[in-house]
């Protein structure tokens, strides 16, 4: 009996597993609107200063270098969509537009401010977790309606720009080893990805795409009862606690198959050991290296390791 | 500022920057930072994180997570908490990640 769901694509549903980072737009709200856009210095007149009379307007600074932007990043963009056009969203590239950073005083990012009626207000600065987020967002529209700044927006950002995020460009060798995948030929989708990793070594998309065709490789076919009772059973077994991690991460128990890993490396010493932590490495290109997951296991595993 | 600069170029994509305004009179953790930097540089040419190196970082870690751990959410704890994501991505891959 086999516990992994499969998508009609003849993969198994990985959807519980963090998708690469973007730099999009967050995608469109219910109703297809969009509350999120990027921002230049040639656009900040028009789409901060003057719509922060109607709506506060959030500005996230953030770089393709900062790893805390790309946690905060996707957490911001989900409240925009969520607020309905009580608030909206401008995502500014510090290296690409460094005046309005700096008239702005940005000291570190991933930093946040809000403008009110044209107004900055500083509202924090590091990648916070969404509740935090979420009360400094309550705050600033507190602070908005009380200068009487509380309507809505049906949505921003033209046409083009939704299409854009709806549809981001692809890489033809990736899209070849998507093709792959979707034609349920992993070995096909692994060579694909190690083709392109040879041309480009380190290209992330790459690596995390091997590394989930690589896991769907190792799960194909598997009695996940049986592998699980002999996880149990040899909890000094590397080899089963890998396969139990690799199923658990497959059913979308990310940090179950983490923590798993981590006291496998706890357990045992040597080449046993440096085994398990070369597979919760692997695991960790699944999930993706800036997944907050990742960072609090990459924790727990350098703790056990010494 | 120099020193600023050098310490934090290496492994500044990894962190939050510029560095924040709090910490440039912190000495400890401005060794840090340049102990950082040459880990990296020496990873970088090497391929590999060396013994000395890596023993180095296994005592850094434990002060540097006590620092995070007694910063309220800020600039500068997000870099403290940077910089000890690059400790541990040596720790546990032998380089940075």
């Amino acid at each position: 009996m086999q516990e992994q769901s499969f998508t009609q694509r003849g993969a198994v549903d990985l959807s519980a597993v963090a998708a690469p980072v973007s730099r999009g737009s967050g995608g469109a709200g219910p109703n297809g609107a969009s509350y999120v856009m990027e921002v230049t210095e040639e656009t900040f007149q028009t789409e901060v200063i003057d719509r922060s009379v109607q709506v506060p307007v959030l500005i996230d600074f953030w770089a393709d270098w900062c790893g805390p932007c790309k946690q905060l990043s996707p957490i911001l963009e989900r409240l925009a969509q969520e607020s309905g056009g009580r608030w909206v969203l401008a995502k500014i590239d510090v290296d690409a537009n460094q005046r309005v950073a700096a008239a702005f005083a940005v000291q570190g990012i991933p930093a946040v401010f809000a403008v009110i009626k044209g107004q900055p207000v500083p509202v924090f600065t590091g990648a916070l977790p969404e509740p935090q987020v979420r009360q400094y967002i309550d705050e600033v529209l507190r602070v908005a309606a009380a200068n009487g700044v509380s309507g809505t927006v049906e949505s921003i950002g033209d046409e083009a720009q939704a299409e854009a995020a709806e549809e981001p460009a692809v890489d033809p060798a990736l899209a070849a080893a998507q093709a792959a995948i979707d034609a349920g030929d992993l070995d096909g989708a692994a060579t694909a990805f190690k083709q392109l990793l040879d041309q480009r070594p380190g290209d992330p998309q790459a690596t995390s795409g091997l590394a989930r065709v690589e896991l769907l490789q190792r799960v194909r076919g598997v009695d996940a009862k049986q592998a699980r009772q002999a996880a149990a059973d040899e909890p000094d077994d590397v080899a089963a606690q890998a396969l139990a991690a690799d199923l658990d991460i497959a059913g979308g128990h990310i940090e179950d198959a983490f923590a798993r890993l981590v006291e496998t490396v706890r357990r045992t010493s040597g080449d046993s050991r440096d085994s398990a932590r070369l597979h919760l490495l692997a695991l960790f290109e699944v999930v993706g290296p800036t997944d907050p997951r990742v960072t609090k296991a990459r924790s727990a595993l350098a703790s056990a390791l010494f | 500022m120099a020193m600023l600069t050098d310490a934090t170029r290496i492994w500044a994509r990894h962190a939050a920057l510029p560095f924040p305004a709090d910490l440039r009179d912190d000495a400890e953790f401005l060794e840090v930072c340049e102990g950082l930097s040459r880990v990296a540089e020496a990873c970088k040419t090497h391929g590999r994180l060396s013994p000395a190196d890596q023993q180095w970082l296994r005592q850094i870690r434990p002060d540097l997570h006590r620092r995070m751990l007694t910063m309220p959410p800020s600039g500068e704890r997000g870099y403290v908490e940077s910089a000890l994501w690059v400790v541990d991505a040596f720790l546990t891959e032998g380089r940075l990640a």
